[in-house]
């Protein structure tokens, strides 16, 4: 399977879940019934990133033969490391220790934006070499 | 292109890399193996760890608390769930003079607010110094001196650190030390010395919280940890408190750890059973997969005798392939495993409602070694039986077979 289709769907999966995880599968405090307006808004936030995340993956498998590809791999490892500051820095969770935000939600999005960012990082230095690889004039060793 | 030397851990390397799919597959079967090993064996060394830190820390032989309050003691002591209830304190007097008692020590329980008044909202413990067992051994370990007046000692999942000052009901405290994680509701909770939790109580009183119904004037209690005399029958001890006073209800710590040991047992005797079915499951699916491969590959294997392979060649490379597959999905096995146990550990307890103590740096060493050591030998294993039986056609008739 070619790379980008690979890496693509990951990435796009990865937003998907950063995306409407919060809300569903690693559930914030909000949608287990409590008042918790710190959580909710990372839930908000996460929607717009995951959602942006979904469309640079998307992007990755449709212009995969491109020399665009390198910069939406850029765009995604960007993508990924605001997924990751949004809960952990930018907007924060929930401060008690045992609120199922700090358990659940938090580690959760902090391990799936981690797999973007890596998938993106890995991409882009296996295009540079073979950039660089291309660049090399034919017949030198 | 670049050069390679085709020995057998090579021509190994390039038939499994040439068959991704068939390779995945393989190496997903022993790869759920490892994960159940791994991620069974460290959620139960975890929740076990998490017992014995239970056990150490309530030392009390009887716990007596005010009838009806009960729940919220035990919430307190196992969860952290800042509560407070008093009843007087001549009831220290009272069930002191109870015979087959060696020791009482009194603790009071204020939880702080959730507002201005107070930084953050916790379980505020009070020890009486010169009759405590329970927690001051414990404190000794961190701080090397008595905790004076005014000062806090956090527990382990507070953000604060030494040196730290924190407010509860509008006065200032200092934070003295903070203790080791123990998987109890000591976690969260702050002890101070009697005297600094009775200036607390009048500052939270004099709010408007916690009015006490006790007009005697004898600063209140929350709770009675009550050490038995050597020799003594905790159960009848415990009885002897129940009868002669009503208004107290008694807990005996040792029951409250003997339900969660037992469901800690069943757990481990579950992870122990359904990860030796695993393995055992995973040889013999192994060993098909291997035998109709290999079968399938029989030109293959006569081309290599052809070119001068010899029959233990022939075996070692069969073996070297299960080695490296079995090796490859034990790593990604634990590795996955460790992925979600390691992060999620903490929402893992509060599914179970059980204490979880994370493994120290041997247990999870030993744990890993024996995971990964466990899944590499179920590969050699499976394919021994076909490694051994491959040379035993001769080349040309092997070749052929079929046409």
């Amino acid at each position: 399977m070619n790379k980008n289709i690979l890496s693509g769907a990951l990435i796009s999966a990865a937003g998907v879940l950063i995306a409407v995880g919060p809300r569903t599968l690693f559930e914030t405090c909000e949608v287990t019934g409590h008042h918790a307006p710190t959580c909710a808004a990372t839930a908000r936030a996460e929607i717009y990133v995951g959602a942006l995340i979904v469309l640079l993956g998307v992007s990755i498998i449709i212009f995969r033969a491109s020399r665009a590809v390198l910069f939406l791999n850029i765009g995604s490892l960007l993508a990924g490391t605001a997924a990751l500051l949004v809960p952990t820095a930018i907007v924060g969770v929930c401060s008690g220790h045992d609120m199922v935000c700090r358990l659940l939600t938090l580690p959760a999005l902090i391990i799936i934006s981690s797999a973007v960012i890596a998938v993106s990082a890995i991409n882009i230095v296996l295009d540079a070499v073979k950039a660089a690889g291309r660049s090399r004039p034919e017949g030198a060793a | 292109m670049k050069e390679r030397i085709l020995n057998t851990k090579n021509i190994a390397l390039i038939n499994l890399l040439r068959r991704p799919l068939r390779t995945a597959g393989i190496l997903s079967v022993v790869g759920i193996f490892a994960f159940a090993l791994f991620g069974g064996s460290f959620v139960s060394i975890s929740l076990g760890n998490g017992l014995d830190s239970m056990r150490r820390r309530l030392g009390a032989d009887i716990m007596a608390v005010p009838s009806g309050y009960e729940a919220y003691a035990e919430g307190a002591l196992l969860r952290g769930e800042p509560s407070a209830f008093y009843f007087s304190g001549e009831v220290i007097e009272r069930v002191g003079q109870i015979e087959g008692i060696d020791t009482v020590s009194p603790q009071l329980y204020i939880a702080s607010i959730d507002s201005e008044h107070c930084s953050i909202p916790v379980q505020l413990i009070g020890f009486e110094p010169d009759t405590d067992f329970v927690i001051k051994p414990w404190i000794a370990q961190i701080l090397h001196r008595e905790v004076n007046d005014g000062e806090i000692i956090a527990g382990a999942l507070l953000n604060v650190k030494p040196g730290d000052v924190i407010r509860f009901f509008n006065r200032e405290y200092t934070v003295a030390a903070k203790l080791g994680s123990t998987a109890t509701g000591f976690d969260t909770s702050v002890f101070i010395n009697m005297a600094t939790a009775k200036v607390m109580l009048d500052d939270a009183q004099s709010m408007g919280y916690y009015k006490s119904a006790d007009e005697s004037g004898d600063t209140p209690v929350s709770s009675l940890m009550i050490k038995v005399a050597d020799g003594e029958d905790i159960s009848s001890v415990a009885r002897k408190i129940r009868i002669k006073n009503n208004d107290i209800a008694v807990m005996i710590p040792a029951s409250l750890f003997s339900g969660i040991a037992k469901n800690l047992g069943s757990f481990s005797a579950y992870v122990a059973v359904l990860s030796g079915l695993l393995w055992l499951i995973s040889i013999a699916v192994l060993a098909v997969i291997f035998a109709v491969s290999i079968s399938e590959r029989r030109r293959e294997f006569s081309v290599y005798r052809t070119v001068g392979g010899t029959r233990r060649h022939l075996t070692s490379l069969v073996l070297t392939e299960s080695a490296f597959i079995s090796l490859a999905g034990g790593i990604a096995g634990v590795a996955v495993a460790a992925l979600i146990v390691f992060p999620f550990g903490n929402y893992i307890s509060y599914k179970l409602q059980m204490p979880f103590l994370l493994p120290d740096a041997w247990q999870l060493a030993l744990l890993f070694i024996l995971s990964l050591a466990l899944s590499f030998a179920a590969g050699p294993l499976s394919a021994l039986r076909t490694a051994i039986k491959i040379g035993e056609k001769e080349a040309y008739a092997a070749m052929k077979e079929g046409e």
